[in-house]
């Protein structure tokens, strides 16, 4: 056979067809490797086009073009046979595979549109266009008509030439001329001779031009028996059962272009059509775009000005002596928020904040570094003083690596629920939404799943799955090197060797989608404008197809609404007061320093007690007998694996134990921990106040120690000690022994 | 210039004054605390929360401890850990009663009320059913009680329930209730049942002559048995406890309670007292006898295991019985139990010595008094390697929580000495370093340069 060589002055062939591990449990094919391996058979390009979904489009994006190669974004849809919200048994469970890719934006608009509506409002069995949605929304769209499934190839299957072919003119009249192609397939199966012969007869009455795929769903052939196991996991077979959903080939690998043409190379135009096709195909993703919702302000105002004035209306509530140093902190933080252009965001949430005091939801009195904002504070978002307590701004926000604040917030568990429907209403319903959240299949859950369809006794899969330690993020590699269990189970026995491999292969693939429990979007636009949904678990509300992540690099706003379980108590305890004593306590006017509260702490009786109550804890509360707010603070915030070791010292310093600080700069720093450093933001202080540093790249130096970054670790030593030589007197001598 | 750690250290630092071993703890101690340092925003405002709720509890103990028992309400385990809580602090819990409950836990007078809602088989529509019949008055019998609750809801089964969890111990004792409860149903149902359709019954005429089923004279069951229906009905033991009147017998020969051990996170040599529960024997694949149960106190319970070389040692083991276990604990796959190496029981236990059983095991509490001691600085005068060997080797052998610093003369550097070379503070310690070292140059400090 004399194969041509390829001519296409730019891109070659390209697959056009691809499930990654996102068609779950379908798709055995993870985005990097398959990503990777393209590149390794020098294409140019490569799509994604999972079933009914686009899961994985934003890590498909990313990793094309850290390789370098040009990410077409696609989806292969479900096509209704009848109207999509049709739900006959009978007569509408059937349906036809499409695959659709973006051309431009305007293509990717559509796209996501479609695969939205296909799960919200044509879910049945599988989420479905229709062929009414289709022809609104195909422009910019380019359409093949996919495999075995698909509705062309499916009547040529059935010998209706006549339906073939008007089928296909439907579909080009929908999308356009150029903008349908007739897509052939060859994997060795016997339909396929018939669809193709067919195909060409269908390309020769339409003028319709043919592509050539893979219908890729794992990365090497020697994938293929890691997908079959996929298969069986998700149709609940075993591998050695017959009947059951297979593919009968092991020819679904990413080929290269030259095993591409072994197949296809007498009609070269099969494969130089895909490499015209992705040359068409471009859409680019804007991260780090402001996506915020709109907030109303009365008129006059703009969003600064009218935080602003809140701010400015609350303070002399919160802070009757107005000083200096507050009014000069407020005026910082403004000055940074405005700089970020965040403002919005902070009215946004202190809007639901005051909605749900106002309707009897507790609402926590913060969490993370949101707690550090005075800003925070007089919108009521948190209802924690920072000035009082040391707590830096730039922990916050920095103004020196600007990124969208991140507030979460607490409240009741059963009010939760009504936050969200206000939240809901205000933005409206098309605007808020739930976050999609995968879960991979963990060391254990590969074994015995792996376990499971090699049909090995339930008894034997369970000894290996014990074997593994629970650790979190534990590995089956990990496991092999620490568990001797493991690793002479696997070293004897044969079938175990098998299971081991098998599950390694399985380890970390993409399992399942379920709703993040906190995670709440609210949109500036319909969402639909710009990334695809579905529905909940649940089937109440909706939720994102881009995980948590994708979410926020799209620059939409995402907050965390959690439920604490705790609030709940305090609520109802506040109420029964009432009740039985007439009594309304408001507890943030609280004194901190009751004197009962520290003789409960100290004799240990701390049962019932948010934070503290373990028998650590409560050992640890008997010794100390704290006896200040500050005290708690610490001991919640040394109560850790690591700084715990901290305690005894933290012990015997409160109760009177010599206390000396290597410098006088860091006693106001470290009194208040009797000169243990526990806090981040003492790290930053020290860096401020002993080496010069501003706090926002205080923080910056703190987020490299912390992880270890050890180029910019030895930068800033340099110049931390550059300032401290700056800075220091006649130091001090210090000599551990202090002997002679 | 950086040593293999990936220190710096800073030429010329020691010319302006600050000593090399200054700027080097000082960056040490920051680095370190970045890594584990806790944002002290979020630190402080989940105290904020913290200190409320302690706020509440040290100054309304009542309405606290009744609203933390309603938001518990599923779990019958932590229902009763809170109840053992609020009779610390004094509050009685009164059990559920058809009188006086509500659905959930009520405050009443200066005690806590067990709801209805909690006993088994009764559901909340039962309960408000029983609240709305209440509005015209207390009961004035069981019969009165089972008149004015609509047996929509009031089945038989449910009576029972009510019965058996002691809820209708206003009107008469268990073993009474039981014996009429059948003909009061019967009796009652046939009433209600007239009073729909209309017609009256003698009884509804003459006030006089509805006197009830009379009870029979019959003492009630042993303290036990209604412990155990307490258990069966309401999840959990609340007027008593099998094992309330040995505890203080049981305390000193115990190493913590069933709770504090489950909490532990490391394997360890326990001493537990408590109550057999769930008592099996099994047969190994050797042919061995085996057994396990649930050892329970009033705190939780854990599940034991006994092997075939203790069991044999152990006298006639079973249900009930009260006894004191010693072996080791064990998480295995997430899940903890005990491999008995003794078993005591109670009766047994005046003839040894509590001393015998606690010997070597660490009792938690304790932990943190003991690490809260001093810290070991060795001095090095001159390089030589082979002592070093031999002093790591003395400190391996008293692996502990205590800080070793090595402090190298003739560099001026001083190294804290890594996590596995930390010791316990102990006299053969002090010894063997002080022999292979010399006096001086084994010093024990007070922790003091941390800041």
């Amino acid at each position: 056979m004399n194969i041509e060589r390829i001519d296409d002055p730019k891109f070659g062939f390209v697959h056009l067809h691809n499930h990654t591990e996102f068609s779950l449990l379908d798709g055995a094919a993870r985005i990097k490797n398959l990503v990777k391996r393209a590149v390794e058979l020098k294409m140019s390009a490569l799509a994604i086009t999972d079933h009914g979904v686009m899961y994985g489009i934003i890590d498909f994006y990313k990793a094309c073009r850290k390789e370098g190669i040009k990410p077409i974004i696609g989806c292969e849809v479900y096509v209704a046979p009848n109207k999509r919200t049709d739900r006959r048994p009978g007569k509408d469970d059937t349906n036809r595979h499409l695959v659709l890719l973006a051309e431009n934006e305007q293509g990717y608009r559509n796209l996501i549109r479609l695969v939205s509506m296909a799960h919200t409002e044509g879910f049945y069995y599988k989420p479905r266009v229709d062929k009414e949605i289709l022809r609104e929304y195909a422009a910019g769209i380019i359409a093949l008509s996919a495999c075995l499934a698909g509705e062309v190839a499916d009547y040529l299957v059935q010998d209706q030439l006549e339906m073939a072919v008007q089928s296909a003119l439907d579909y080009e009249q929908i999308f356009g001329k150029e903008n349908f192609f007739l897509e052939i397939q060859d994997h060795g199966l016997e339909e396929q001779r018939k669809v193709i012969a067919g195909m060409w007869k269908v390309h020769e009455r339409t003028g319709i031009p043919m592509v050539a795929t893979n219908d890729v769903h794992y990365v090497n052939r020697e994938d293929a028996f890691v997908q079959d196991a996929l298969l069986c996991i998700q149709t609940g077979k075993t591998l050695v059962d017959t009947a059951r959903m297979r593919f009968s080939s092991q020819e679904f690998f990413l080929k290269s272009e030259h095993e591409m043409a072994l197949l296809f190379g007498e009609h070269p135009e099969l494969l130089e059509n895909t490499g015209r096709i992705a040359e068409r195909c471009t859409v680019d993703f804007n991260f780090g775009e402001n996506l915020l919702p709109v907030f109303e302000v009365p008129r006059g105002y703009t969003l600064d000005g009218f935080l602003e004035a809140e701010c400015r209306e609350a303070f002399p509530h919160f802070y009757p002596q107005m000083t200096k140093e507050e009014r000069e902190r407020l005026d910082y933080e403004l000055k940074v928020i405005f700089q970020t252009g965040f403002s919005g965001y902070f009215l946004i949430v202190s809007d639901f904040c005051r909605f749900a005091k106002e309707n009897g939801v507790a609402v926590g009195p913060g969490r993370g570094s949101a707690a550090a904002s005075m800003v925070a504070y007089l919108l009521g978002i948190t209802s924690v003083e920072p000035l009082r307590h040391d707590l830096l701004f730039e922990r916050f926000l920095n103004p020196e690596r600007i990124s969208m604040p991140d507030i979460d917030i607490d409240f009741d568990p059963e009010g939760r629920e009504r936050v969200i429907r206000y939240v809901t209403e205000k933005y409206g319903a098309d605007k808020v939404c739930q976050i999609i959240t995968f879960g991979t299949m963990g060391a254990k859950a590969a074994i015995r799943d792996g376990g499971r369809v090699l049909a090995i006794p339930l008894a034997r899969v369970d000894k290996v799955a014990k074997a593994i330690p629970s650790d979190l993020g534990m590995t089956l590699d990990k496991a092999l090197s620490v568990s001797p269990d493991l690793a002479r189970m696997v070293e004897e026995d044969e079938e175990i060797k098998r299971l081991y491999s098998l599950a390694r292969s399985l380890e970390g693939m993409t399992r399942h989608a379920s709703t993040h429990a906190a995670g709440i979007v609210i949109s500036k636009e319909p969402l639909m404008n710009y990334l695809p949904l579905q529905r909940t678990s649940s089937e109440d509300f909706v939720m994102t197809q881009f995980p948590m992540k994708a979410v926020e690099e799209i620059g939409l706003l995402k907050m965390d609404f959690l439920g604490l379980r705790n609030l709940t108590i305090l609520q109802e305890a506040v109420r029964r007061i009432e009740e039985t004593r007439g009594l309304k306590l408001d507890l943030l006017t609280l004194p901190l320093d009751d004197p009962q509260t520290y003789t409960l702490l100290a004799s240990g009786n701390s049962t019932g007690i948010f934070q503290l109550e373990s028998g650590g804890m409560r050992a640890i509360l008997k010794e100390l007998k704290p006896t200040c707010f500050d005290d708690i603070i610490a001991v919640v915030a040394l109560y850790r694996p690591g700084p715990m070791e901290q305690i005894p010292e933290f012990i015997r310093r409160k109760l009177g134990g010599d206390i000396t600080y290597l410098h006088p700069k860091l006693e106001p720093i470290l009194k208040s921990t009797y000169g243990i450093i526990v806090y981040q933001e003492q790290v930053m202080q020290i860096a401020r106040d002993l080496a010069g540093y501003s706090l926002g790249r205080a923080d910056l130096l703190r987020r490299a120690m912390g992880k270890k970054k050890k180029k910019l670790w030895k930068k800033n030593a340099r110049t931390l000690f550059r300032g401290c030589k700056m800075r220091m007197e006649n130091g001090l001598f210090l000599a551990p022994f202090g002997l002679g | 210039m950086q040593d293999e750690d990936g220190k710096w250290i800073i030429p010329g630092a020691l010319r302006l004054g600050l000593t090399r071993p200054d700027a080097e703890e000082i960056f040490d101690l920051m680095a370190k605390f970045a890594e584990y340092g806790f944002n002290k925003g979020h630190a402080t405002a989940y105290a904020v929360i913290s200190y409320h709720t302690a706020y509440l509890k040290a100054n309304y103990p009542l309405e606290f401890m009744a609203a933390l028992l309603s938001t518990v309400m599923g779990s019958s385990d932590k229902i009763s850990f809170y109840i053992q809580d609020a009779k610390l602090c004094g509050i009685q819990v009164l059990p559920p009663d058809v009188q006086y409950s509500q659905v959930g836990f009520s405050i009443e007078a200066q005690a806590i009320r067990f709801g209805l809602g909690a006993i088994r088989n009764v559901g909340v529509n039962v309960v408000e059913k029983i609240l709305e019949a209440r509005k015209d008055g207390l009961f004035k019998s069981l019969d009165d009680f089972c008149l004015r609750v609509d047996h929509k809801v009031l089945n038989r089964r449910v009576l029972e329930s009510l019965v058996r969890s002691g809820a209708v111990g206003s009107f008469c004792s268990r073993a009474q209730a039981l014996a009429v409860m059948d003909q009061v149903f019967d009796t009652a149902a046939r009433r209600q049942k007239d009073r729909l359709s209309g017609q009256f019954s003698l009884f509804d005429l003459d006030e006089e002559m509805d006197e009830g089923i009379k009870l029979p004279d019959r003492p009630d069951f042993p303290e036990r048995e209604l412990l155990e229906m307490e258990k069966e009905y309401l999840g959990l033991y609340l007027s008593g406890h099998p094992l309330s009147a040995v505890l203080p017998q049981l305390q000193s020969y115990m190493s913590s309670d069933i709770l504090t051990c489950l909490e532990g996170e490391e394997e360890r040599k326990v001493a537990l007292g408590g109550l057999v529960t769930g008592f099996r024997q099994t047969v190994t694949k050797k042919g061995e006898m085996m057994a396990s149960f649930v050892l329970e106190d009033l705190t939780g319970g854990i599940e034991v295991l006994v092997f075939p070389r203790v069991y044999a040692q152990t006298r006639a083991l079973g249900n009930d019985q009260v006894i004191v276990v010693v072996g080791k604990y064990i998480i295995r796959d997430e899940e903890k139990k005990i491999f008995a190496e003794k078993i005591t029981k109670l009766e047994d236990l005046k003839t040894s010595e509590p001393s015998v059983e606690l010997k070597g095991i660490t009792k938690p509490q304790n932990r943190t008094s003991q690490m809260a001691g001093k810290r070991l600085f060795l001095r090095f005068t001159d390089d030589k390697s082979d002592l070093m060997e031999i002093v790591l080797s003395i400190l391996q052998r008293f692996p502990g929580s205590q800080p070793v610093y090595f402090y190298f003369e003739s560099d001026q550097k001083v190294i804290e000495g890594k996590r596995e070379f930390w010791i316990n503070d102990e006299d053969e310690l002090h010894n063997a370093l002080l022999e292979v070292m010399g006096l001086h140059n084994v010093v024990w400090k007070p922790a003091k340069n941390f800041a």
